[in-house]
């Protein structure tokens, strides 16, 4: 019986929030630069098209993804202004390693830090790797959550095809 | 029941706002993981096969107001790992905030760190049931660039009660720069409150707690300090100590385009802070199953995580009450079209993590900095090299010294366990759409269990279906497979995925945080949705 009524009331929840209006805008929060400085997320996602990655040092299928992008940087660069950020939520004991993994690594893009997942948290994001596609207004126009080898490329038309709305 | 109806009807009116306000945002998200179980050890645990942990996340947003909550359910039972009496469900993180420019406050349920949370972080990790969160007051205020201010007033959470703890506690931070160099200074105070009910020994009410840290910034180099003291903080677990703590972390590191290199040291003395201080909840014996949700700091292991299969034999698990070591590791890419580098060019890691203990324990006596008797010692390389437009090859191998003994309180494991650990990993992609990964592992040791070997293939293809198969066995004492296998869709912000089969009793870790959970022959599946 309890059940019954947990799973009806779940249902019924659902089927109101569907109707309802979901995020548009990113929200103001504070993540941190490779540094330690902090900034606000919407001074950097603003006045262009941006991928934003959620990745972490620790998990394997993301970085086989930002590796996966880092190959094929340049090249969508020169054809379409692509332009990534990746934010990792590796907690802040991993600070020292997430700098040195990054240059290590030689990534062509921008790091930063949401080191008690309060943006991962905002955005509803429940694991990673997760993408975003935001457009110049600031608003999310696409989320993907995980990552499957090839899934870059599906990443990057979508990212063209909104971008040259 | 009335609660019930109560909850159905608030969260009911959630989204009608949203639609009769047209500003106003709603923010939904559900995300659901079930096991059925098969072996009789999960089922005595549960008292039923079955067992569902479900979140449903909803926020709405209304200008610089925002009000959110969380609905909870463990039914009929929540997963292994979690605390059994929970069996419920119920509307948690509630939450109203309010946010300006320069000012944020949050009254309810909210997460906060201070610093690297050497004396406080509350924060979730759902995967493997860790939900700290404060109840009470939280505020950000940042009146100029340059520095930030939190202060937090309120009680810890554990599920659906608050715990019978009070804390108030302050951080600041500011930051500037020195000619090249940037500095970042910050300092936290916080300080606890719970009635020490046993009237037999004399023992404070009150805990303080203060860290300290720098972090400056030179060109290439950066270095960041912590430093953390806390009062006498007596509890179950520490056995009453009436020693004070202290813990200090440095961890420095350089780094240029293709080349990096970060140390992380750590020393901690009685340091493993505490909520509530006999962990008795309502005393219905929870104590056991869910230690980490009443850790009030954070000082999970430092050493190095690792990503492939075979290395969950032996997990290290970091000792807050007493530990010293560091986790070094060297990060370079050969470049392309050079002798080593070829085509693509060739990455390769290197990592050593050593831990040690620090106190006489025997004696009672507390030390700082002093390496007293070796609990870890792992040394390893891994190379990553894209051979072709198709395969890419990952090898690794690692030397590691593990003290059962002293990691796992584990009376009969009194050696270090040797063992030499191979990696391969091979990933094919077939074209743009279809790839096959292949990962194999073997470690070698003449202790403990002896041999063990792992293998993984996992077939993906572009469109987020992936379908995978595992095994894990050992040559030696078990002489036993614990094979999984499973299958995943994610489309745009969904996922599901699907899996059966057989785990050892272990340590499961995200990202360096982990918990024991005993083994299991479950089915499982795994649901999460976003609006």
């Amino acid at each position: 019986m309890k059940q019954i009524k947990y799973i009806t009331g779940l249902l019924f929840i659902l089927v109101y929030s569907l109707n309802a209006f979901s995020q548009k805008q990113i929200p103001k929060i504070n993540i941190k630069d490779l540094n330690g400085k902090s900034i606000d997320i919407r001074n950097i996602v603003k006045d262009k098209p941006i991928v934003i990655c959620f990745f972490a040092t620790w998990c394997k299928p993301c970085l086989i993804e930002m590796n996966a992008i880092s190959d094929e940087y340049e090249d969508w660069q020169d054809e379409s202004d692509f332009e990534m950020i990746v934010i990792s939520v590796d907690d802040s004991k991993s600070n020292a390693k997430l700098k040195s993994l990054v240059n290590g690594n030689d990534w062509p893009f921008e790091v930063y830090s949401d080191s008690n997942s309060e943006l991962k948290r905002a955005l509803n994001i429940s694991s990673i790797p997760y993408s975003l596609i935001v457009n110049k207004e600031g608003e999310i126009v696409y989320e993907k959550t995980s990552y499957t080898v090839g899934a870059e490329y599906e990443l990057y038309q979508k990212f063209k095809e909104l971008s040259s709305r | 029941m009335r609660k019930y109806y109560l909850y159905m009807l608030l969260l009911a009116t959630f989204p009608l706002v949203g639609f009769s306000q047209q500003k106003g945002i709603l923010n939904a998200s559900f995300e659901s993981n079930s096991q059925y179980y098969f072996n009789d050890i999960a089922k005595n645990i549960r008292d039923k096969d079955f067992a569902s942990n479900n979140y449903l996340d909803l926020s709405y947003r209304y200008g610089k107001f925002e009000a959110g909550g969380t609905f909870e359910s463990y039914l009929p039972n929540p997963l292994l790992g979690y605390a059994t009496a929970y069996d419920d469900h119920g509307l948690t993180k509630k939450y109203i905030s309010y946010q300006s420019e320069k000012l944020n406050v949050r009254l309810g349920d909210f997460y906060e760190q201070f610093g690297g949370g050497l004396i406080y972080r509350s924060f979730r990790e759902r995967d493997i049931g860790v939900d700290q969160s404060t109840f009470g007051l939280g505020v950000h205020y940042s009146p100029f660039d340059f520095l930030r201010l939190k202060a937090i007033a309120g009680k810890p959470n554990f599920y659906f009660d608050t715990q019978d703890v009070t804390l108030y506690g302050a951080d600041a931070e500011v930051n500037f720069d020195i000619k090249n160099a940037g500095v970042i200074l910050g300092f936290s105070a916080l300080l606890k409150q719970e009635e020490f009910t046993d009237k037999r020994t004399t023992q404070h009410d009150n805990v303080k707690l203060y860290s300290g840290r720098v972090g400056v910034n030179f060109g290439n180099f950066n270095l960041n300090t912590e430093f953390a003291y806390k009062t006498p903080d007596a509890n179950v677990l520490n056995l009453y100590s009436r020693r004070k703590g202290k813990a200090l972390q440095i961890s420095p590191s350089y780094s240029v385009k293709g080349f990096g290199v970060n140390l992380n040291f750590r020393a901690v003395d009685n340091m493993q802070l505490l909520y509530e201080r006999e962990l008795d909840g309502n005393g219905d014996g929870r104590k056991d199953e869910d230690v980490f949700n009443y850790k009030m700091n954070y000082l999970p292991s430092i050493a190095n995580i690792h990503s492939y299969n075979i290395y969950n034999i032996y997990t290290y698990q970091s000792k807050e009450n007493n530990e010293i070591g560091f986790n070094a590791s060297v990060f370079y890419k050969f470049k392309k079209n050079s002798l080593l580098g070829g085509k693509y060019g060739t990455k390769l890691k290197l990592n050593s993590s050593v831990f040690y203990s620090q106190n006489d324990l025997e004696n009672n006596k507390g030390k700082f900095l002093y390496w007293r008797e070796k609990m870890l010692s792992e040394h390893g390389l891994q190379i990553e090299k894209k051979i072709s437009k198709r395969y890419k090859l990952i090898v690794e191998y690692t030397y590691q010294e593990y003290n059962k003994f002293l990691i796992e309180d584990d009376i009969q494991g009194k050696e270090l366990v040797y063992s030499h650990v191979f990696v391969a990993d091979l990933l094919t992609k077939i074209n743009r759409k279809h790839s096959i990964k292949t990962e194999l592992g073997f470690m070698a040791t003449k202790n403990d269990l002896g041999n063990w070997g792992t293998f993984l293939i996992e077939y993906a293809n572009s469109k987020g279906f992936s379908v995978f198969v595992s095994d894990q066995y050992n040559f030696g004492e078990e002489e036993k497979h614990y094979y999984l296998f499973g299958a995943a869709y994610a489309h745009k912000k969904s996922r599901i995925s699907l899996s059966y089969g057989e785990t050892r009793d272990g340590y499961t870790c995200v990202g360096g945080i982990c918990k024991f959970l005993p083994g299991a022959k479950a089915l499982s599946v795994s649901l999460a949705w976003k609006l």
